[in-house]
């Protein structure tokens, strides 16, 4: 083979490398970024209750913060059992999302989805669903909406916005005030 | 004696071309190494630095515009592709979900002249249904100043309308009657404005022509 040809060819296999490493690149940034949200949360997952990331008078490390809306989140670890979250419709404009690093934003709802004044999720992994259903035997609580979530670690957060200045702090609060916690599912096994 | 000369001469050559080839063969294999490490380098380096290109700008897919609107709706849904994944694991951002709201970005006028800190600018029209929307100025690099006296932002319940329900703002530097906004101190902005609880963030419906408020020009300082 000349040595042009076999620097062509050395040339192709370069290309072919490059969208390979290319392609790689883009699939785990959303797991080795530092600057993740996912990331950043982290130190909030042992937290009960979320912790504020934005919101009027907030300093922050969210792009384009929007300074009508407080921004509370908490990060959570399905290892130990399903994550429960709760938050009282007040009459503000609520929203609650829940994200994960592979898949995005796998469910999101507003204070229109409260039952009897409160919002109750629960997320869980199929095989806790698998566990909770079998446990419960057709006595399930309705109040309660349940998610089940691509992958076992995430992050839920609530935006709470405050349509006139003097609603800040009732949002801020309100946004704080929102509840994370694991609950274990009791297997009688 | 002649045949001893033609021997010599024989096993010289013999030698000689020995010796080439062992020259040609160390350069071959000296050759191949120096392309496997061009390909790997080059490979390697095109791939991750293409990606890191990527990232950087603005997200590349999904992108929908109404007037001088743009919103990329699939950034709050599952059908988030794999480059604005990683361009939200590199700025931090945390998206609205479709059941949250949706945000639309402009930068640039109705006529698509940048938005110039310097000029004056009327938004006005209609908004799509939603139960809250608000609207933010920032500088191009992002930043927003919170203060009251900045006024670099409303939302739908502090505004003032018109009989009709139709609402305009005016941005400029100079004060102004009504509603009434502060560009930033940069030379360009942009404007966010936000659909909260909202049917337009479905990926059923799109909003159509003139449903989003226009942003028109007005005069500009010298």
């Amino acid at each position: 083979m000349s040595i042009l040809a076999r620097f062509a060819l050395a040339t192709i296999c370069a290309l072919v490398l490059g969208a390979i490493a290319h392609l790689a690149a883009i699939l785990i940034m959303p797991w080795t970024s530092e600057r993740h949200a996912a990331e950043r949360l982290l130190m909030t997952t042992s937290a009960d209750t979320a912790q504020l990331i934005a919101g009027p008078g907030v300093e922050t490390w969210l792009p384009l913060p929007d300074p009508a809306v407080a921004v509370a989140a908490c990060a959570y670890d399905l290892g130990e059992g399903p994550f429960r979250f709760t938050s009282r419709a007040s009459g503000l404009m609520k929203s609650v999302a829940f994200h994960s690093r592979g898949s995005g934003i796998f469910f999101a709802v507003t204070d229109r989805a409260a039952i009897g004044g409160v919002l109750d999720i629960v997320v869980m992994t199929r095989a806790q669903r698998d566990l909770f259903d079998a446990l419960q035997e057709n006595d399930e609580d309705r109040s309660v909406l349940r998610v089940i979530a691509p992958e076992g670690e995430g992050f839920a957060v609530i935006r709470v916005l405050a349509s006139l200045p003097s609603l800040t702090q009732r949002a801020l609060q309100e946004a704080q005030d929102a509840g994370c916690t694991i609950e274990p599912l009791d297997d009688p096994a | 004696m002649a045949d001893r000369l033609s021997l010599d001469r024989t096993v010289r050559d013999h030698q000689a071309n020995r010796m080439s080839s062992r020259a040609a063969a160390r350069f071959n294999a000296a050759f191949n190494v120096l392309l496997i490490v061009y390909a790997v380098l080059l490979g390697l380096a095109g791939g991750l630095f293409s990606a890191l290109w990527m990232v950087e700008g603005e997200y590349p897919f999904g992108r929908r515009e109404a007037q001088a609107w743009t919103a990329w709706p699939d950034l709050g849904s599952r059908d988030i592709d794999p480059y604005a994944r990683a361009i939200l694991a590199r700025n931090g951002d945390i998206p609205l979900g479709i059941g949250e709201g949706l945000a639309f970005h402009a930068a640039a006028d109705e006529a698509r002249f940048p938005l110039d800190g310097s000029c004056t600018y009327t938004i006005a029209g209609a908004t799509p249904p939603a139960r809250y929307w608000t609207m933010t100025l920032y500088d191009t690099e992002g930043r927003h100043n919170a203060s009251p006296s900045a006024r670099a932002s409303t939302t739908s319940a502090r505004i003032l309308r018109d009989e009709e329900g139709r609402m305009e703002i005016t941005l400029s530097r100079d004060p102004h009657p009504g509603n009434w906004l502060i560009p930033p101190a940069s030379p360009r902005f942009q404007i966010v404005f936000r659909l909260y609880d909202t049917p337009v963030s479905g990926t059923l419906s799109w909003v159509t022509e003139g449903s989003l408020p226009t942003i028109r020009r007005g005069e500009c300082r010298s």
